[in-house]
């Protein structure tokens, strides 16, 4: 059996998620756009299901868009934006969005659109006068993810969102690793678009929605029939709606609870790592209220991180490295190069993200691990 | 992973971490197909597989030292000549 510590790539549907969505896998198989009773009452479910994922982040329920996930929801908000509003042509982003943001916006600069990365200090946050200066009568679309992937930063959504509503300037953020530990309100937050997907709060994967503010104007990026009040194609995929929205309800009541937790496992994990080896970092801001509470993003100096992730893996031990395939190389991430992790450290990278199963025992046992195999 | 060098008829013919020694593509695919059924592995991938087939030679470690003409049957897969002896440096 593995210890999993890599909770902000895929979690593991949980039980009541899962007994949640048979139902739709089985009997309660109908199309919702069928006009009889078993589609009639995947119809109304899906609404119910919407009402609920919009009051859990102070929406209303035709905000709400399901989709297929986080890379669906991003490449929408991204190109969906952008196709529709072809005169202003700028969008602002940062240079450690996920990969689902940046290449949506490689492809959108090779269709003429102008694309400004904003570069972050060495913890991953945003210069807001950075982001102000940038700001001009072109620019269609901010987006900001909400925390980072790699490094757990959260990014201050409020005041930016107020600076974009300031100027008049349409804001997306990418909420896929926030949701599950940053308690939203997208009126409170000034947010226009938002991403979620299922899988990263116990849900399965393959599930995700975008939540599209009521006048935000917006082409759609699948097309075909007239599902999701015809901005989104496709047969809704109920069970699995079913699941997101269960998993979603879970993990915001959990979530206090949950911070509390997986910050004091972050913080045991880093004292005992700190008490046996040395010559390592903490890439991204200090655990606390600004870092995602389960993540740790460490560098190991002059370490091979890939390899420590191997060899970790053989004795049963899930984490994730800071490494990235680029063009038939592999590199350190475009987030650890972005905060610039010195060259001795960058590629002694690992990331390892804590979740509701671990345990300090688990921990103990890793940080063995590490400090045989450093 | 150790610093190496690899010895064959008195010549130092590679020399570096062991993890770059080299490894035949075609056994590289053979394995990758085995553990992922994908013929054409991306870099990750095969970085994963090199580390795996590693993993394979460094079993046959003896005092610092493989002597490769004594496993040419379990050692195929490495693209130098398996009379060689392989020198852990550090």
């Amino acid at each position: 059996m593995s210890i999993y510590f890599d909770y902000a790539s895929t979690t593991k549907t949980r039980k009541e998620v899962y007994e949640a969505m048979l139902p739709y896998l089985e009997s309660e198989f109908g199309n919702p756009s069928s006009l009889y009773d078993i589609g009639i009452s995947n119809k109304k479910l899906i609404n119910q299901c919407r009402k609920k994922i919009a009051n859990l982040i102070y929406a209303k329920a035709n905000e709400i868009y399901f989709c297929s996930g986080g890379s669906e929801a991003n490449n929408w908000a991204l190109k969906g934006i952008a196709f529709k509003n072809k005169i202003g042509k700028e969008i602002i982003t940062t240079k450690i969005e996920h990969h689902s943001i940046l290449h949506s916006c490689q492809f959108l600069e090779n269709l003429g659109y102008t694309v400004h990365y904003l570069a972050v200090d060495n913890e991953g946050f945003v210069n807001l006068k950075a982001l102000e200066r940038l700001i001009n009568t072109n620019t269609i679309l901010v987006s900001i993810m909400m925390a980072n992937n790699e490094i757990g930063t959260i990014q201050n959504i409020k005041d930016i969102g107020l600076l974009c509503k300031k100027h008049n300037v349409i804001f997306h953020t990418d909420a896929i690793q926030g949701i599950s530990h940053i308690p939203i309100n997208v009126e409170a937050m000034n947010i226009d678009l938002m991403s979620i997907s299922g899988h990263k709060f116990y849900a399965p994967k393959g599930i995700g929605c975008l939540y599209i503010r009521n006048g935000v104007e917006i082409e759609n990026l699948i097309h075909g029939g007239a599902q999701e009040k015809n901005k989104r194609a496709g047969t809704e995929n109920i069970a699995y709606i079913v699941g997101m929205t269960k998993g979603l309800e879970i993990v915001t009541h959990e979530m206090a609870t949950c911070i509390i937790q997986e910050r004091e496992l972050a913080q045991y994990l880093y004292d005992k790592l700190k008490a046996k080896v040395s010559n390592w970092r903490l890439n991204g801001p200090a655990i606390g209220k600004n870092r995602l509470p389960g993540n740790l993003n460490l560098s190991f100096k002059d370490c091979d991180g890939a390899l420590l992730n191997y060899n970790l893996n053989k004795v049963g031990i899930c984490v994730s490295t800071g490494s990235a395939c680029n063009s038939n190389m592999i590199e350190a991430s475009h987030v650890l190069q972005a905060i610039k992790v010195p060259d001795a450290y960058i590629n002694g990278t690992i990331r390892i993200t804590l979740g509701r199963e671990t345990t300090k025992a688990d921990i103990d046992k890793l940080v063995a691990a590490i400090t045989s195999l450093i | 992973m150790s610093r190496v060098k690899v010895i064959n008829n008195n010549e130092i013919i590679f020399a570096g971490n062991i993890l770059e020694i080299p490894i035949k593509q075609a056994s590289i695919v053979k394995m990758s197909i085995e553990v992922f059924d994908d013929d054409d592995p991306c870099i990750i991938h095969k970085s994963y597989i090199v580390k795996c087939l590693v993993d394979e030679l460094v079993k046959f470690k003896q005092n610092d030292k493989i002597y490769l003409y004594e496993y040419q049957d379990k050692l195929s897969f490495l693209d130098i000549p398996l009379t060689s002896v392989i020198y852990y440096e550090d």
